[in-house]
C-alpha cells in the first residue's frame, strides 16, 4: 500500500492545495482512507498524522473504515418512520449484528441511515447499491439482502 | 489609535484585539477559548461586545476583532450580559462536571450545571499521566492550540465538525501512540478541568514552591504544588529559562521522590548483608576506613566520584574534601563521559569551555540552527520545543546531522545522515565549500582570529566528493549545508553525538572552527552551544570536581592554586589525578583501594560494564551516597542515604552558565541527609576543622575562590539566576561570550584544525554493524530516578534496538522480535524496533541495567579529553534462538 500512496503523493507533490487532492485519490484507490495511508502522507508531507486526520475528518465524504461490498441506505424520514422504518432498522440490526453506520464483520454490507430517498409513495424504502426497494416489511428487507448473497 | 470603551477614552496600539485592550485596562470580559491573543480561536462566543463605528452598530467577538480608530465599545450592557448568560446556559445543559476557571464563571452568572448523558470516552484517555473527562469538555480547542502553536506537537486535534466535534489524539488513538510528549501544555490550557494531571487533587491547603528541575541541563524552573509533605502536581514556571514550558520529566518526573524504594537509613554491609545503622556509626566507620587506607597505601590509593546531579556547594565541598582532607586529585565526575571533550576543544579554540550563547537569544535571533549529534527533543526537550517553534513559527532554518531519523529531522530543511564517527570529515567538508565559494567572514578572521592559513591548508583536501566517500552524505547536501550555514546568522547546537568519540575534542574544535570561519561567534543567535546532559554538569566542572583543575578551572601548581590553598588552609597536591575511566582501570589493577562515590552509577553509565563491575568489586572499601539502591550501591561496603535536590538548598548551573537557586520543596525522607552535610561530617571525623552551617556558607566561600561566580549572591538569584562570568555584585551577568575579545592570552581565537581519524572500532566482517547509544525521551541516564516511576515504565518498559527495516529483513527479524547484540566485550538481548535509522547502524538506549548497552560499548579514549567512545562500537546481530 505504501508504494501506491507515495505514487499518489508524487502526482500531487507540486500542487498548492495538495492534501485534499491526495486524500480524494487515496479514497478512490482503497475505498476509504486507511490509517497507514495517513501515516505515509504525514511522513511525506512533513506533517503530523493528527493534522491530516483533523483536516480529513472535517469532510463528511471521507471515510476512515473500509466499506462493505454492498451499500445499504435505509430511509428513516418522517414518512418512512410513520410507516414502520423503525421496525425495519431494528430487525436489520439484529439480523446482521451491526448498528446503522457500520459494516458487517464479513465485509458484505455497510448500513447507513438516511433521511429521505425521494420515494415516499413506496415508503418505507431502502436502497441497495443504488437500486430502490419499496413497501418494505422487516422480513422482506432481510430477504432482499439475503438474495444479494447468492 | 483612539477608541472608547464603556464611555472611557482609551489610547491603544494598532493591531491589538478589543479583548487585549480591554483586559489591559482591567475590564473583565469573560472568555473561555482565548489562549494566545495573537491567534484567537473564537469558539465560545462569550467575549461578544457591542461596537459602534460611524453609523453602524454591531455585535462581535472581542477576541477576533481588532481595534479601529473611533470605535465605541460596550462590554457589559444588559443585552450583552443576557447573551452571555444564554451561551453559558446552553453549555451548562450538557456539561455537569465542569471544573476550574470555567466553573467560577458559571457561579458568577448564577447558572447551574446540568446534564446526565454520558459521553463516550475517547481513546486518548488511555495513558499514565493525563486524565480526560468528556463531560467537562466544551470543545473550546484551547488544548488543540496549546499542542500545535505553543508546542508544535500537533497531537491533540479535532475530529469531525459542528455538533459532533470532539478532541482526539492523532488518528483517534491513545496519547502515547499518537506521539504525545506529556508536556502538559493542554492541561494548563484547559479552562474546564476536562484535561487534568492524574496526580492532581483538590486539597484545602496547597503551597506553591518554585525550584529547579532535577533532570537535564536546561535548568527549567518548575512550580511544585505541595500538600503537607507530598507533591501533588507540578508545572513549568513562567519565571524560569523555560518560560512556562516543560517536558515529561519536569512535569511528572518528580514522582521518584515519593518512591517506596528511597534509602532512608545508613547501611553497612556486615557478613555480605546490608544492615541499618545510625549516622554516627556509618560516618565513623567511613572516616576510619578511609584513614586506614590512606595510611596503609597513600592518599593516591583513594578516588572520589563527585556528581553532576549534586549542587555546586556539594561538588565544591567534595573536591575540597578529596584534595585537602584525603590529599589526592583523584576526583572526577560523569562530565568525563559527556562533555570533557567540549571543555578541552572549546578551550583550545575560544579560551573558554562553555556554551557561548543563551537560550533567550537563540530562541529569538538565530536564523539557522545546525543541530549535530543532539537528539534535542528527547534529551533537552524544552530547547527542542524552542527550535520547533522557531522553525514553524518564524521560519528559522534547520540543518540536522544525525544517522537516526530523530524528531527534529521532520522539521529540518536538510537532514545529513552521516556515518557515526565521521563528524570531523563532514565539518571540514563544509569549511572546504565555504572557503572555495568565498563565503568566509574575512573581516572576522582578520580581526578576531589567528591560524587561518593552517585551517585552510588542512581542509583543502576535504572536497565534497572526498567527504561523500567518508561520510556517505551526498556531496550536493554537503554543499547545501555549507552554503546555508555560512549565509545565515547560524547557531551550532550539539551534544553527546559530537563529544563521546575518540575524536571528541577534534569534533568540538572543528565546530568551533566552522563558527569562527563564518563569524558566527559573539553575536546574538549564533555561537557554539553544547547542551549539557545533567542539571549541574556545568557547575560540577566549574567547582573543580575534575582531576586536573581546581574550582574556577585554576590549574594545579600555579599562583591561583596557591591562593586557593590560603583560603582552604591546606596543601593541594600538585600531581594530576586520574579520570573516571582511568580510575576504573587503576581499581581493577589494585592501585585504587578505596572509593567514595556520590550520586553516580558507574556500574551502568560507564563503558565496558563488565570491566567496571570487576573494578568496583576489586576495591577494599567502597562508600556510595545515593537516593536509591543503585547497581553501584549494591557493590558498596557502606551506603549513605542522600536527600534529593527537591529536599535541599543550594545552586545548580545550567547549560547556558546560569547559576540558579534551589528552594526546598520537601523535607528529606527518613534519615536522608543533604550531601554537603554528609561530606562535612566525614571530613570532620578525619580531622578537618569545617563548620559550614548551610549551603549559603559554602557558596560565600565559592565566591571567593571562583572568579566567575564572584558577583553572584543567593539574594541576587532568589527569583532568577545569573549567568557567569559575573565578576562583581553590580555586574549584570554575561549573556553571550566572546562578543568583544576571547579569553586567550592575546584576545584572539585560535583556529585548531584536525584531520579526520576513523573511530577506534570500525565495522568489519566479524562485527558488521555500528552501535550507537543514547537517551530516550521518557527515561533519564541509568534510570535510577525515572525507572522508579510507574508511568514512565508503562511508556518505555524495556530496552530496544533500533534497526533499519532492510537490515531487519536480512536477519529475518520482525518488529518486537528478540535480537542478540554482541560486541567484542559482551552481548545482550533486546527487542527489535524497526525505525528510521541509517542502514548498517543500530541504536540502543543506555537506561536499562538488565540489558545494558554499556556491556557492548568501547572504553577507547579521546587522547586529549579522556572521554570514552560511547557512540561507536562494532557489533554483530542475530535473531535470538
Amino acid at each position: 500500500m505504501e508504494d501506491k500512496v507515495v505514487e499518489i503523493i508524487e502526482k500531487h507533490r507540486k500542487d498548492d492545495a495538495k492534501l485534499l487532492a491526495i486524500l480524494h485519490d487515496v479514497q478512490d484507490e482503497f475505498g476509504y482512507i486507511p490509517e497507514d495511508a495517513i501515516k505515509v502522507i504525514a511522513r511525506e508531507l512533513k506533517m503530523k498524522k493528527g493534522e491530516i486526520y483533523d483536516t480529513a475528518s472535517f469532510y463528511s465524504f471521507f471515510r476512515f473504515k473500509p466499506e462493505g461490498q454492498h451499500e445499504v441506505l435505509v430511509c428513516d424520514c418522517i414518512v418512512c418512520h410513520i410507516k414502520g422504518a423503525e421496525d425495519i432498522i431494528k430487525r436489520l440490526e439484529e439480523e446482521f449484528k451491526v448498528t446503522m453506520g457500520e459494516t458487517t464483520k464479513d465485509g458484505k454490507y455497510t448500513f447507513k441511515m438516511v433521511k429521505g430517498l425521494g420515494h415516499c409513495e413506496k415508503s418505507p424504502v431502502m436502497m441497495v447499491d443504488g437500486k430502490l426497494y419499496g413497501n418494505l416489511t422487516p422480513e422482506r428487507a432481510v430477504e432482499i439482502l439475503r438474495r444479494c448473497e447468492q | 489609535m483612539n477608541i472608547i470603551i464603556n464611555g472611557e477614552k482609551i489610547e491603544a496600539k494598532q493591531g491589538k484585539s478589543i479583548l487585549q485592550v480591554a483586559r489591559e485596562k482591567g475590564i473583565d470580559i469573560p472568555a473561555l477559548c482565548n489562549l494566545i491573543d495573537e491567534k484567537p480561536i473564537g469558539s465560545c462566543g462569550l467575549c461578544v461586545v457591542k461596537i459602534r463605528k460611524g453609523s453602524k452598530t454591531y455585535y462581535s467577538r472581542a477576541c477576533t476583532t481588532k481595534i479601529d480608530e473611533g470605535m465605541e465599545i460596550e462590554t457589559h450592557s444588559p443585552e450583552i450580559e443576557d447573551t452571555r448568560k444564554t451561551i453559558l446556559e446552553m453549555i451548562a445543559e450538557e456539561h455537569k462536571e465542569i471544573k476550574g476557571e470555567a466553573k467560577e464563571l458559571f457561579l458568577k452568572y448564577g447558572i447551574k450545571l446540568k446534564g446526565d448523558n454520558k459521553k463516550a470516552m475517547p481513546k486518548l484517555a488511555e495513558n499514565p499521566f493525563i486524565s480526560f473527562n468528556p463531560e467537562a469538555c466544551i470543545s473550546c480547542f484551547r488544548c488543540v492550540q496549546a499542542c500545535s502553536l505553543i508546542k508544535e506537537n500537533h497531537v491533540l486535534v479535532r475530529e469531525n465538525r459542528g455538533m459532533n466535534t470532539q478532541i482526539v489524539a492523532g488518528i483517534n488513538e491513545a496519547l502515547k501512540d499518537a506521539g504525545c510528549a506529556f508536556c502538559g501544555a493542554c492541561v494548563d490550557a484547559c479552562p474546564t478541568g476536562a484535561l487534568m494531571d492524574l496526580t492532581a487533587r483538590v486539597e484545602k491547603e496547597t503551597k506553591k514552591i518554585t525550584s529547579i528541575c532535577p533532570y537535564c541541563g536546561v535548568g527549567c524552573a518548575i512550580d511544585y504544588y505541595v500538600s503537607g509533605e507530598e507533591i501533588i502536581y507540578a508545572k513549568g514556571s513562567p519565571n524560569g529559562v523555560n518560560k512556562g514550558d516543560d517536558c515529561i520529566k519536569g512535569r511528572y518526573g518528580w514522582q521518584f521522590v515519593h518512591s517506596e524504594e528511597r534509602l532512608k537509613k545508613p547501611l553497612i554491609k556486615k557478613n555480605g548483608k546490608f544492615e541499618e545503622v545510625t549516622w554516627d556509626e556509618a560516618l565513623n566507620y567511613v572516616a576510619s576506613r578511609l584513614k586506614e587506607i590512606k595510611e596503609k597505601y597513600g592518599a593516591d590509593s583513594i578516588a572520589g566520584l563527585s556528581s553532576a546531579k549534586c549542587t555546586n556547594e556539594e561538588n565544591y565541598l567534595f573536591q575540597k574534601f578529596m584534595r585537602i582532607v584525603v590529599g589526592t586529585n583523584n576526583v572526577d565526575h560523569c562530565a568525563r563521559l559527556c562533555h570533557a571533550s567540549t571543555v578541552v576543544g572549546l578551550f583550545k579554540v575560544f579560551g573558554s569551555g562553555a556554551m557561548t550563547n543563551s537560550l533567550e537569544d537563540l530562541d529569538k535571533d538565530a536564523e539557522l540552527y545546525f543541530v549535530i549529534g543532539s537528539n534535542t527533543t528527547h534529551a533537552h526537550p524544552v530547547i527542542g520545543t524552542m527550535i520547533k517553534r522557531s522553525v514553524k513559527g518564524r521560519g528559522a532554518k534547520l540543518i540536522v546531522a544525525d544517522p537516526r531519523d530523530i524528531e527534529l529531522a521532520e522539521y529540518s530543511d536538510l537532514h545529513l545522515r552521516h556515518r557515526p564517527g565521521t563528524d570531523v570529515s563532514l565539518i571540514n567538508g563544509m569549511m572546504n565549500v565555504i572557503i572555495s565559494h568565498g563565503l568566509e567572514d574575512r573581516e572576522f578572521i582578520e580581526n578576531r582570529t589567528e591560524g587561518y592559513e593552517k585551517l585552510r591548508d588542512v581542509v583543502k583536501k576535504y572536497t565534497p566528493e572526498y567527504v561523500e566517500k567518508i561520510t556517505s552524505v551526498p556531496k550536493e547536501d554537503i554543499i547545501k549545508a555549507a552554503v546555508l550555514y555560512a549565509t545565515h546568522k547560524s547557531a551550532i547546537i550539539y551534544a553527546m553525538g559530537i563529544t563521546q568519540h575518540t575524536s571528541g575534542t577534534a569534533n568540538v574544535a572543528s565546530l568551533a572552527n566552522l563558527a569562527l570561519l563564518t563569524g558566527n561567534v559573539g553575536k546574538r543567535g549564533t555561537g557554539v552551544n553544547p547542551l549539557r546532559g545533567q542539571n549541574n554538569v556545568q557547575g560540577a566542572g566549574d567547582m573543580g570536581a575534575l582531576p586536573n583543575v581546581l574550582p574556577g578551572y585554576a590549574k594545579l601548581g600555579t599562583r591561583r592554586a596557591r591562593e586557593i590553598e590560603k583560603t582552604w588552609g591546606g596543601k593541594i597536591p600538585e600531581k594530576e589525578g586520574l579520570t573516571v575511566v582511568e580510575i576504573m582501570h587503576a581499581a581493577s589493577k589494585g592501585m585504587i583501594k578505596g572509593m567514595y562515590i556520590m550520586g553516580e552509577n558507574p556500574a551502568v553509565s560507564d563503558p565496558d560494564q563488565k570491566h567496571v563491575i570487576q573494578a568496583l568489586k576489586n576495591l577494599e572499601f567502597l562508600v556510595v551516597q545515593d537516593l536509591f539502591m543503585s547497581e553501584t550501591a549494591q557493590l558498596a561496603d557502606v551506603i549513605l542515604p542522600a536527600a534529593s535536590s527537591l529536599e535541599k538548598e543550594g545552586t545548580f548551573t545550567n547549560t547556558e552558565r546560569r547559576v540558579q537557586l534551589l528552594h526546598r520543596v520537601l523535607e528529606p525522607v527518613g534519615d536522608a541527609k543533604p550531601d554537603w552535610w554528609i561530606i562535612q561530617e566525614i571530613a570532620k571525623r578525619m580531622g578537618a576543622d569545617w563548620n559550614y552551617k548551610s549551603p549559603k556558607d559554602i557558596f560565600e566561600e565559592i565566591r571567593k575562590v571562583v572568579p566567575q561566580y564572584r558577583g553572584i549572591t543567593y539574594e541576587r538569584i532568589d527569583k532568577f539566576g545569573l549567568q557567569w562570568p559575573c565578576p562583581d555584585e553590580n555586574h549584570e551577568s554575561t549573556k553571550i561570550l566572546h562578543d568583544d575579545i576571547f579569553p586567550t592570552p592575546n584576545g584572539l581565537a585560535k583556529f585548531s584544525p584536525y584531520e579526520y581519524e576513523p573511530p577506534a572500532e570500525e565495522p568489519d566482517e566479524e562485527y558488521p554493524f555500528v552501535l550507537t547509544t543514547g537517551r530516550t525521551y521518557e527515561h533519564f541516564h541509568t534510570g535510577t530516578l525515572t525507572r522508579k516511576i510507574e508511568g514512565f515504565n508503562e511508556l518505555i518498559p524495556e530496552a530496544f534496538v533500533e534497526i533499519h527495516t532492510e537490515d531487519a529483513e536480512k536477519l529475518g527479524v520482525k518488529d518486537g522480535d528478540c535480537i542478540e547484540v554482541e560486541s567484542r566485550r559482551g552481548k545482550i538481548r533486546v527487542k527489535a524496533k524497526i525505525a528510521g535509522i541509517k542502514k548498517g547502524v543500530v541504536f540502543i538506549p543506555f537506561h536499562f541495567a538488565e540489558s545494558a548497552a554499556n556491556i557492548l560499548t568501547n572504553d577507547a579514549l579521546d587522547p586529549e579529553a579522556k572521554i570514552p567512545e560511547l557512540k561507536v562500537a562494532a557489533v554483530r546481530l542475530k535473531k535470538c534462538q
